[in-house]
């Protein structure tokens, strides 16, 4: 379950901490996204995260002023269209990125300090990207399937996906608790900014991606 | 071409007294040189248009519907996204017409070093084919926010180019981009034409008391216009249907056909192929008038040349 993150460069004099900053003056032509919204659904993410922060967690009306609020972005030309992906990190043409946690860290990582980023969760809007798993009903042996996701929920195993920077669904729990390895943590955001991460069901997932894309170009654009 | 030349052979053994009527195995063996073009059309060219037509028609669910044709006249978005798609092709196959010609006229005819020559058609033939994510990343690398002439600009003279609020992420600067490998085949293509004027006709021209501009008006350009009217179709079928390029530069931002029928195709957003392909068929129809109208053009340009 990973969550929307941005990614921070030197160029910055200040790191922007909520989704509101980003509208700030200073942001002129710095904040990009890491994928079209009409082809990426972490772009569409994106959008109903800033809405979510903006209606203050009420998620029947993120959709909608996520648009508003990435139409305010656009009209104060902070909004760079281009996509951002490490070579344009690296390069230094999106000093600003939205992108999911796992990806953010990745890249980070990735670059290994050339340039330094510095990855900021939003102290609004955090959204959470769930990912489902499941087991086939005509599974040759169903019940070896059963103890493999009691593997992968156990302590152990939820520590597997962290490793890989994906947030794994007992995280807070497991934070609470004091089971992460302190040179792992290290490593992630703060585990306090998760704490309210917003989970979407499969019906508001749905019916929120549909508006976005059937909106972007006629309120962020204004075509 | 092939086949008038086959047609040809047959007829001149025919006429040859000793000659019997071509047996069914030469004629095969005739047209087996065909083989590959006809291999080549039937899959590169009959095939996918077909496919195109055919699924333009599909709906989501696979079943048969006109909704995806209706959509592409009723839906605003898709309206826009062809008028943009024409504007910057139009634009930018004229703006790389006259410039690469122009270009091509002073490097052949202009009395420029021989060396110049050799490096403008080694150049244009590179650049002609730069086209892509690599030459997305070089325009923004070098003009984009942080690009290197940009931040150059800004240290060494204080200019800001953005202060009169442009920004290469624009159609102005999609266009530039395109112009990149615009004008380099333009130049490749009318050098060779540009060879082709023989200096006996200028001086022919001349002896008959006609001036430089009787030599352009009434010798020169009607000469060229077949090959001005051809490159230039070229180059707006070669800016109509870029994609990689536009999509690397600035995503969905700029609304061009090819944009949306990827946005139909690909990612985990937007999945309706019938209506990427109902794109794809209005895009080969707007090709096929243009492809159509050149034909009558060049006919007219050409008739005198018969």
């Amino acid at each position: 379950m990973p969550q929307l993150l941005q990614v921070r460069q030197q160029y910055l004099k200040n790191t922007p901490q909520d989704w509101e900053d980003l509208l700030k003056p200073e942001y002129k032509g710095k904040v990009a996204m890491a994928g079209d919204v009409l082809k990426s659904n972490q772009s569409v993410m994106t959008v109903f995260a800033s809405g979510l922060s903006r209606s203050g967690g009420d998620k029947t009306k993120a959709a909608e002023m996520g648009l508003q609020f990435w139409k305010e972005m656009n009209d104060a030309g902070n909004f760079i269209p281009v996509i951002a992906d490490q070579g344009k990190i690296a390069q230094g043409e999106t000093p600003i990125v939205l992108e999911w946690d796992y990806l953010a860290l990745a890249n980070r990582d990735g670059l290994a300090g050339n340039p330094e980023l510095e990855i900021v969760v939003p102290k609004t809007g955090v959204l959470a990207g769930p990912y489902a798993g499941g087991i086939s009903a005509y599974a040759p042996h169903p019940y070896a399937a059963r103890l493999w996701w009691e593997f992968v929920m156990s302590d152990e195993g939820q520590l597997i996906y962290l490793k890989g920077y994906a947030h794994p669904i007992r995280f807070n729990d497991m934070a609470a608790r004091g089971v992460i390895p302190a040179d792992l943590a290290a490593k992630l955001p703060p585990a306090e900014s998760y704490a309210n991460a917003v989970f979407l069901t499969v019906d508001e997932l749905q019916a929120s991606s549909a508006y976005i894309t059937e909106n972007w170009r006629k309120v962020v654009y204004g075509e | 071409m092939g086949i008038t030349n086959k047609t040809l052979t047959a007829q001149s053994k025919g006429d040859a007294p000793t000659a019997r009527p071509p047996s069914k195995k030469t004629a095969v063996v005739n047209w087996l040189p065909l083989l590959p073009f006809f291999l080549f059309a039937a899959l590169f060219l009959f095939l996918p248009s077909i496919s195109i037509f055919v699924r333009s028609f599909e709906s989501v669910d696979g079943g048969f519907t006109f909704d995806n044709i209706i959509a592409l006249f009723t839906v605003q978005d898709f309206v826009n996204a062809y008028k943009t798609s024409l504007t910057i092709s139009v634009i930018t196959a004229l703006g790389g017409a006259v410039f690469g010609f122009l270009l091509a006229y002073a490097v052949i005819l202009g009395g420029l070093p021989k060396g110049l020559r050799t490096f403008m058609t080694t150049f244009s033939g590179v650049a002609s084919n730069f086209a892509g994510v690599p030459l997305a990343f070089a325009f923004i690398a070098t003009m984009g926010n942080a690009g290197l002439v940009t931040r150059w600009l800004e240290s060494a003279f204080e200019i800001d180019i953005h202060a009169g609020g442009f920004t290469i992420y624009s159609i102005t600067g999609l266009s530039i981009v395109y112009m990149y490998f615009q004008f380099p085949l333009m130049v490749l293509i009318m050098a060779p034409a540009l060879d082709g004027l023989h200096r006996e006709w200028n001086e022919a021209c001349a002896n008959l008391g006609g001036t430089n501009w009787h030599y352009w008006r009434y010798i020169a350009f009607p000469i060229l216009l077949p090959s001005l009217l051809g490159t230039t179709i070229l180059l707006f079928g070669n800016a109509f249907g870029a994609y990689a390029t536009a999509y690397a530069f600035s995503g969905s931002f700029i609304n061009l056909v090819p944009i949306l029928i990827g946005a139909q195709m690909q990612g985990d957003v937007l999945f309706n192929p019938g209506l990427g392909n109902a794109l794809a068929l209005g895009m080969v129809f707007i090709m096929g008038i243009s492809m159509i109208g050149y034909i009558t053009l060049q006919r007219r340009a050409a008739r005198w040349l018969r």
